[in-house]
């Protein structure tokens, strides 16, 4: 009976109902449902404030408030003009331009969204300008965006800490190495592009100007240093970075770089908090939906499902990738995340797993997500923000959701690539 | 009439922007006096954390109700373009009503969860159990209002004004 609920709520989610109340519906049900006591009305709210009643979890608006200062503030623009000077004379610079400062960004931003926002806008008309394919001018944003949510901070990683009681920083490290294989891919794929299509270079430019860039760039470079060097060396709690990049983006935004007015400043608060809400609902809403899963006992159908298929753990991880991969196609990564998850943690941890492999995988790959057809919400964004047709921009990401699934399958192959670097944090 | 329940909303919408915002910046400031607590000077705050949390608590559920407002929450919106519009128009009245019931349990729920809660001191706050479970109340009620004018007004063959972000 409890069983047919999960098939209820896969049901009310897929007509389009409210992601988060789909979840609460189907546990208010299957609390009708279940036989013997009856349960007190208070326990619905109360399992929901415990979903998100986390001091770890106040990393994920601060993170979001960071990211929206730099895009807004002006850091970003100073890093395009940077990573502009540095690659500039290479052929389709701009590619590579959109792939560098992504990668810069995500060192502060964890959310794909905005770094796709804040790099389309300005990158998208210069390149068309250049004379770039609609499509490619798009897919490399999408790809470029795509680091953002693996590299540190990122906002998946912590709702993942939070779902399986992983250590966040150990998270945040797994993400790093798939991050620089993603990123040198994309590059290497720009670059072949750029060769067939004869893409323009701009002229090269002289130590003295690329001197310039980087000191102009300089604050907006040492944001990410002091983040993740902050958590290094022990200095800041993940919590605390997220505070000082806030208030470091702030300085810079209103006294160096001048980007943000104060009239302004509520407005861009307002506007992380309401995202910061709209994530941590779903949160709260899995709460009641995860008493469902243990409940319905439909973990453990999944687990023994798959153990009856193989019980090597890359096999294993294999299943659960193509499983993910379809989910992708039609739930967005953070959604997946948080119904999902409670009934693969345990499977993971069964067939022996690395719980941060595991997640820097699930992770990996529910981004991937973000890029593939047909609801890769990244397409929609960038054709949305570059004006462009959506269909050129499917069909040219398809070189760069190729090597991202490359890289899925070397993570899932090879645990040392997100196992190793989390080891060397004490 | 609905010219009017538009500006009574939108000076609704104005007070929970600006309580999202507060919300925010007291996280911003709460971590950072830990920081500061922490490494230089002592602050003579003795739960940072138990006050984060609290305002998390709260602005994770206020903050949906204006999104809930706005229509933002997440939702799979896969074979809305396959749809006529009056299958979509029928099927968004049956989400809001569906909506509204699981409002109207989570409502007395969390009522209760504040008379529970009222007894219960949070460590090292000055708060009770009470403060966390009054944010989750006083957003279903945001939203019950939200949603039920927003279907009335559909009912009634009209769409709701939207907030006007100041």
């Amino acid at each position: 009976m409890l069983a047919l609920l999960f098939v209820a709520f896969l049901l009310a989610l897929l007509i389009g109902f409210d992601v988060g109340f789909s979840m609460i519906l189907s546990a208010w049900l299957g609390i009708l449902a279940k036989p013997g006591d009856v349960i007190d009305t208070a326990m619905m709210p109360l399992s929901m404030i415990a979903g998100v009643d986390s001091y770890a979890l106040v990393q994920v608006p601060l993170f979001i408030l960071a990211g929206e200062l730099m895009n807004r503030g002006g850091l970003t623009m100073r890093l395009i003009e940077w990573a502009m000077a540095l690659v500039g004379r290479l052929k389709g610079s701009l590619g590579h331009v959109s792939i560098i400062t992504n990668f810069v960004m995500a060192g502060v931003s964890g959310s794909a969204v905005a770094d796709a926002v804040a790099t389309g806008k300005p990158l998208i008309p210069a390149m068309r300008k250049e004379g770039y394919g609609e499509g490619f001018a798009g897919a490399v944003i999408v790809a470029g965006a795509l680091l953002g949510p693996i590299l540190p901070p990122s906002i998946p990683m912590v709702v993942y800490a939070q779902i399986s009681s992983q250590s966040v920083v150990k998270l945040f490290m797994a993400g790093v190495v798939p991050a620089i294989l993603l990123a040198a891919g994309f590059l290497v794929v720009c670059s072949i592009v750029a060769r067939y299509r004869s893409y323009p270079s701009r002229p090269p430019v002289d130590v003295r100007a690329k001197l310039r860039a980087t000191g102009n760039a300089s604050w907006a470079l040492m944001m990410p240093v002091i983040v993740i060097g902050g958590i290094r060396f022990g200095l800041l709690t993940v919590t605390e970075s997220a505070a000082v990049a806030v208030l470091y983006a702030l300085v810079v935004s209103f006294v160096v770089y001048r980007g943000i007015t104060l009239r302004q400043l509520p407005k861009l608060i307002f506007h992380a908090g309401r995202s910061t809400a709209i994530v941590l609902f779903l949160l709260a809403a899995a709460g009641p939906f995860s008493w469902l899963v243990a409940e319905s006992q439909i973990n453990q159908t999944v687990i023994d499902t798959i153990r009856s298929i193989s019980t090597n753990p890359i096999v294993v991880l294999l299943i659960v990738n193509v499983f993910l991969l379809l989910i992708g196609c039609i739930v967005e990564p953070l959604p997946a995340m948080i119904i999902f998850l409670p009934l693969l943690i345990p499977l993971g941890a069964q067939v022996g797993i690395d719980p941060i492999q595991f997640g820097a995988v699930v992770v990996l790959n529910l981004m991937i997500g973000l890029m593939h057809p047909p609801i890769g919400l990244l397409l929609f964004v960038v054709s949305s923000v570059g004006k462009l047709r959506l269909g050129p921009v499917m069909w040219e990401v398809l070189p760069f959701l190729g090597w991202a699934l490359v890289v899925l399958v070397l993570t899932i192959v090879f645990p040392p690539i997100t196992t190793w670097l989390p080891t060397q944090i004490k | 009439m609905l010219h009017a329940l538009g500006r009574a909303l939108h000076l609704l919408d104005v007070l929970i922007e600006w309580m999202v915002v507060a919300l925010m910046v007291s996280l911003v400031a709460i971590v950072s006096l830990q920081f500061i607590d922490r490494h230089f000077i002592d602050t003579g705050i003795a739960a940072p954390d138990q006050y984060a949390r609290v305002a998390l608590v709260w602005l994770t559920f206020i903050g949906f109700a204006i999104a809930v407002r706005a229509a933002l929450n997440v939702r799979v919106d896969l074979i809305d373009a396959h749809l006529p519009p009056r299958v979509r128009h029928l099927l968004a009245l049956i989400f809001d009503a569906l909506m509204l019931v699981l409002l109207a349990i989570l409502v007395p729920g969390s009522w209760r969860l504040i008379e529970i809660g009222k007894d219960q001191m949070l460590l090292g706050t000055g708060f009770t159990a009470a403060v966390p479970a009054a944010g989750v109340f006083a957003a279903c009620l945001l939203m019950l209002l939200f949603v039920g004018l927003r279907l009335i007004v559909r009912l009634l063959g009209s769409e709701l004004p939207g907030p006007k972000e100041t």
